[in-house]
């Protein structure tokens, strides 16, 4: 036995075993052995704060300079924009009032009404390049529950996946993991709005399983449906970017442009449902 | 052995810190750099396989936490990857610039590609060449050139460890 602990081979077929075993447990999300990062990411959270805060500032410094010169550029083509805005404000306007009154119908704010929203600051975003999950600076001590949904002033970022004592990790709508229970505004079909690897780095998602019967074209916008239990009905997703419309009956997707700028963000809401 | 304790602690946490925010300005087609699979080649280059595997899960496991999805993968990899590295560094040249480039750009490659291997090929994605020619060459290639000015500063700093370890060897005997 003792010759046996020995050997170099049993040793890494030992440790190969246990990190197995730890990732099989940890596959499940909200596992009780994620409590491990704890480790890591309370230590670190401090520091995270500090240097996303300094690193920000230090960007705005480079950013100042760098649209001085684009700014220029956006002036002229700004003066011939206001002309086609005014025309599209007018029509905005007449959406706004058909918008408040679709809202009302579907009790959006008394749906809101059961969530208690608490505003986070975002302190780490993905190591890697595969996921777009995101540590928020709140955590378990702050009420934070997983599947809790986030969103901002504009629209839906995504939901709480894993919750440790001080920090949250949010799965945004544009992770691979993520699928949101969507419907198109304007038509009322309800479809699946879920992240891509490929289109993760343009800031896009996609919306699959379209049948040739559903009415949807660039520009609808899509938003949460309520099925699925996560998150509340009403809250804007993005706009269609583009429909891809293939031979087969499911084969067509439409990529989607969220209306969260997943690059800039810096500041999110969690809603917290009350007790 | 405290003292490289703290040291090896210390290189983990601010890695971690690093690579979760100020990696993230470093970005290139949106694709970052990955200081923690570079560092554990670093540490493989310079170290002895129990260290460098030590160091290696240690590094991968912090990158699965950071990630926030399942444990163990990138620990599993950078274990293996430090164990073979460390096997072979003492036949290498490793000052030469050539070399660091290659065990960075190569390491990164092999274990990125087994990490999408792992994760996509699982889920039925069927866009793993785009993946890799988007993702992972580009990030291989930013890799190899951050692993040049992290090379010295680390070897110098198990330098002062191993000799803090005489100095304290010498006073005990």
């Amino acid at each position: 036995m003792r010759r046996l602990l020995r050997s170099r081979f049993f040793i890494i077929a030992l440790v190969i075993v246990v990190i197995l075993t730890l990732a099989v447990a940890s596959s499940k999300e909200g596992s009780g052995i994620k409590a491990i990062g704890n480790v890591i990411s309370v230590p670190i959270a401090p520091l995270q704060s500090v240097i996303s805060f300094m690193a920000e500032r230090i960007g705005g410094v480079f950013d100042y300079f760098k649209d001085v010169k684009i700014t220029k550029a956006e002036n002229e083509e700004l003066l011939h924009r206001i002309n086609e805005l005014e025309k599209e404000n007018r029509e905005l306007e007449r959406l706004e009032r058909e918008n408040k009154e679709l809202r009302d119908a579907l009790n959006f704010m008394d749906q809101m009404e059961s969530f208690e929203p608490v505003g986070c600051t975002i302190i780490a975003k993905d190591p890697g390049n595969w996921f777009e999950v995101f540590t928020i600076n709140r955590g378990s001590k702050d009420g934070i529950e997983i599947n809790s949904p986030v969103i901002t002033a504009y629209g839906l970022v995504g939901r709480v996946s894993e919750v440790n004592l001080f920090t949250s990790k949010v799965v945004s709508i544009i992770d691979m993991d993520s699928t949101v229970a969507a419907r198109v505004s304007s038509s009322r079909d309800v479809l699946i709005v879920r992240g891509d690897a490929s289109l993760r780095s343009s800031g896009l998602c996609r919306m699959d399983y379209i049948s040739p019967d559903v009415d949807i074209m660039p520009g609808d916008v899509i938003e949460t449906s309520g099925l699925g239990g996560i998150y509340p009905k009403g809250i804007i997703i993005g706009q269609v970017k583009d429909v891809i419309r293939n031979e087969g009956q499911f084969d067509s997707y439409a990529v989607i442009s969220p209306v969260v700028d997943f690059k800039r963000l810096e500041e999110v809401i969690v809603l917290k449902e009350k007790p | 052995m405290r003292y490289r304790i703290v040291a090896a602690a210390f290189l983990v946490l601010a890695a971690a810190v690093l690579q979760s925010t100020v990696m993230g300005y470093l970005e290139v087609f949106s694709v970052r750099p990955n200081i923690l699979i570079t560092l554990a080649v670093v540490i493989a280059l310079l170290r002895g396989t129990v260290e460098s595997a030590i160091m290696g899960a240690v590094l991968g496991l912090t990158m699965d936490i950071l990630m926030g999805k399942t444990l163990g993968w990138y620990a599993l990899l950078l274990f293996l990857l430090s164990i073979l590295i460390s096997m072979v560094n003492e036949k290498l040249y490793r000052e030469k610039l050539l070399v660091l480039i290659g065990f960075g750009f190569l390491s990164t490659v092999a274990v990125e590609t087994l990490f999408i291997l792992v994760i996509f090929l699982f889920r039925g994605y069927r866009h793993i060449p785009y993946l890799f020619t988007m993702v992972v060459l580009p990030e291989a290639l930013l890799n190899s050139i951050l692993i040049l000015p992290l090379f010295k500063p680390i070897g110098k700093v198990y330098n002062i460890l191993d000799t803090l370890d005489r100095k304290r060897n010498r006073l005990s005997s």
